[in-house]
């Protein structure tokens, strides 16, 4: 049995505790001696839990917003959804209790009300707005048991409305599966305008909203990559006409240059510990794939020596593999070597062209880019070289997989429409999403974990 | 990541400066001017566009408040030393060999197969003809920049274009030009020559092409 329970969880049990002695004044500790199992994530068949989200109502003695209360919903039940561990039931219409009747509080409605229509779990929150301050309160309920898993009151501008709503989505999932949501996690790619010489980076939301243009520099920025700690976002620009490698430190607030050596400094990874950085690295008048410190930029090791061309490096969770593209059999595919150098494996035997590998740190997974009769689509393949899988087909290109903080879900581009836009699917290639619609030409995405 | 018992949630919504502008309409420049407005504003660019300053309040505040953590955003970056223009030695046309070339700062391109760093025979020729405009122009130096087209990984290309500069580099020195003349840098498929998607478009991005960068 594994420890991605709700009980068997020492860690969900402890932020139960922290979150209940916060609330206690609010709220009653439930009896934990009979918490059930929600969810084994390990599970073949894994069960939606079905779940309800109460219409929104204003806090006792606020007054009613539409445009919080609708937009408010839509988050926890996006969220919820694109979660995959539940079953979201909308007949809201149909529910018995009265709306605004000041009642999300425990022992202010009847729990029968929703589990008579199949409800296992319900989400009850409220707002109240003052000025340009938000508060929400949020209650996670098990109506079959009919006591709260959670109770939760967060106060921010109102602006903020979108991050308010996540935060309490991914407790929501930690509380049922044991890992907490994705929801504040971070996006950031290149984009350009069509046409366009600059090439910038952006970020947004795990959902595509809240873009935000995070360089201003006008020259060819490329390559993105989140810290593990969140806090740092390299990049490489071109910008002093080298492709030099840059970190933005969000924490204190600067920028520094990592490296600029001559010729290329790309495609950089950190390593679990941030410590450390794989990335291209010019040798001998070609790419190699090089390991440099990431707070100084000194290098420390070139892990390949070859006539070929190497690109694409990305650590294993465990620090101890490399995974790197190299054309060394004529065209590119994925090879695996030890962070300490040596013989190389070949990973890919599949077509005549696999790159951009990203080695999930949640299972031991590689995702990549196949050419498959001339069109690139994504797959997976397990570290060992075997369970390769085409996880989809398209006409239309897909590239520059990664995955998801807790490697439930793929970032991809997709060209439609003539834009390469951001493409959200499971790591089975299920529940496909488009989440980006405007104009940005999108390229190489990095997923960050909850920021 | 997520800790229950924070009272005051630290910097989970950074910001940065301004909105997206979606609707901006591209501007319409030919390619070569289009060059010299980015080594224009590259001169300015990180002091006037990197980032602006930015001192953003707390975020979001749960349970009891307070005080809450200073918490900032890119607000100076190390600016970019002013980078120097490569002195343009020799402007309008030019003769090479039997062909009439208007240089400008730069000289023509050579093109490559899709997924190929070879260099094909009418590459060679034209190279051929460059060695020898080199050979009676001692003076100049070529910056020499791989491209490819935009199919396939943009990463697996920035390697591609390093190996074709390196090839058309490799070649100029078998013809006898020395190699500290020469510089090369890749721009995989992120500085195009066309932006459409189609093969007319793809195969004069898949080139090599010259910058003059000293005397």
């Amino acid at each position: 049995m594994k420890t991605k329970t709700f009980i068997k969880s020492a860690k969900a049990l402890q932020s139960i505790t922290i979150a209940l002695i916060l609330t206690t004044a609010l709220f009653t500790l439930p009896n934990l001696s009979n918490a059930r199992v929600y969810l084994e994530l390990d599970s073949p068949n894994l069960r939606r839990i079905p779940l309800a989200v109460a219409p929104l109502q204003p806090l006792c003695g606020a007054s009613l917003n539409d445009d919080i209360a609708g937009l408010g919903r839509k988050i926890l039940i996006d969220d919820l959804e694109f979660s995959t561990f539940f079953e979201l039931l909308q007949d809201t219409a149909n529910y018995l209790e009265k709306p605004q009747s000041c009642n999300i509080s425990p022992g202010t409605f009847d729990y029968s009300n929703w589990s008579l229509i199949g409800a296992e779990l319900l989400i009850k929150a409220g707002y109240s707005l003052s000025g340009k301050t938000l508060v929400a309160e949020f209650r996670l309920y098990d109506t079959l048991e009919g006591k709260m898993l959670i109770g939760k009151r967060y106060r921010s501008r109102a602006q903020n409305i979108r991050l308010l709503f996540h935060k309490f989505t991914n407790l929501v999932v930690e509380e049922i599966t044991g890992l907490p949501g994705e929801f504040t996690s971070k996006i950031a790619f290149c984009g350009r305008l069509h046409g366009e010489p600059a090439q910038e980076l952006y970020s947004c939301d795990y959902d595509g909203h809240e873009l935000r243009q995070v360089t201003r520099n006008r020259s060819i920025n490329v390559s993105p990559a989140w810290s593990k700690d969140t806090n740092k976002l390299l990049y490489t620009s071109y910008r002093n006409h080298n492709p030099d490698l840059y970190m933005i430190d969000f924490m204190k607030g600067k920028e520094v240059l990592v490296t600029n050596r001559k010729g290329l400094n790309v495609a950089a990874d950190w390593s679990a510990d941030d410590r450390h950085l794989t990335l291209m690295q010019r040798y001998d008048d070609h790419s190699e794939i090089t390991i440099i410190d990431s707070t100084t930029g000194q290098s420390l090791r070139r892990l390949t020596n070859s006539q070929a061309s190497q690109a694409s490096p990305c650590w294993s969770p465990d620090n101890s593999q490399i995974a790197f593209v190299s054309d060394r059999s004529g065209t590119p595919h994925i090879y695996v070597t030890a962070v300490t150098g040596g013989p190389w494996r070949r990973l890919t035997k599949q077509d005549a062209y696999n790159a951009d590998p990203d080695w999930s740190a949640h299972n031991d997974k590689v995702v990549f880019t196949s050419r498959v009769d001339g069109i690139f689509q994504i797959c997976t393949i397990n570290a060992d070289g075997t369970g390769y899988r085409q996880l989809t087909f398209t006409r239309n290109n897909c590239e520059a997989p990664c995955w998801s903080p807790n490697g439930r879900h793929i970032l991809f581009t997709k060209k439609i429409n003539k834009i390469r836009q951001l493409m959200v699917m499971d790591e089975k290639g299920r529940n496909l999403k488009q989440i980006t619609f405007d104009k940005i030409e999108k390229k190489g995405p990095s997923w960050s974990a909850n920021r | 990541m997520y800790s229950d018992s924070d009272t005051v949630l630290e910097s989970t919504n950074y910001k940065f400066n301004n909105k997206v502008e979606l609707n901006a309409t591209p501007k319409k420049e030919s390619p070569m001017k289009a060059t010299k407005v980015v080594l224009a504003l590259a001169l300015t660019a990180s002091l006037l566009f990197a980032f602006t300053s930015c001192t953003c309040k707390p975020e979001l505040e749960e349970e009891k408040i307070g005080q809450p953590a200073a918490m900032t955003t890119p607000s100076a970056i190390t600016p970019a030393p002013a980078i120097i223009k490569p002195a343009v030695v020799a402007s309008g046309v030019v003769t090479i060999g039997d062909r009439v070339v208007d240089i400008g700062d730069r000289v023509f391109p050579v093109y490559f197969d899709y997924d190929k760093a070879e260099l094909r025979s009418d590459t060679r020729e034209t190279l051929g003809k460059l060695a020898q405009w080199l050979k009676v122009n001692p003076a100049i130096g070529l910056r020499i920049d791989g491209h490819c087209d935009e199919r396939g990984s943009n990463e697996y290309n920035l390697a591609l274009g390093e190996t074709r500069a390196a090839s058309a580099q490799k070649y100029l020195v078998y013809l006898g030009i020395s190699p500290d003349r020469f510089e090369i840098l890749s721009y995989g498929e992120e500085k195009p020559s066309c932006s459409d998607s189609n093969e007319s478009c793809w195969s004069q991005n898949r080139r090599v092409d010259f910058t003059i960068t000293a005397k």
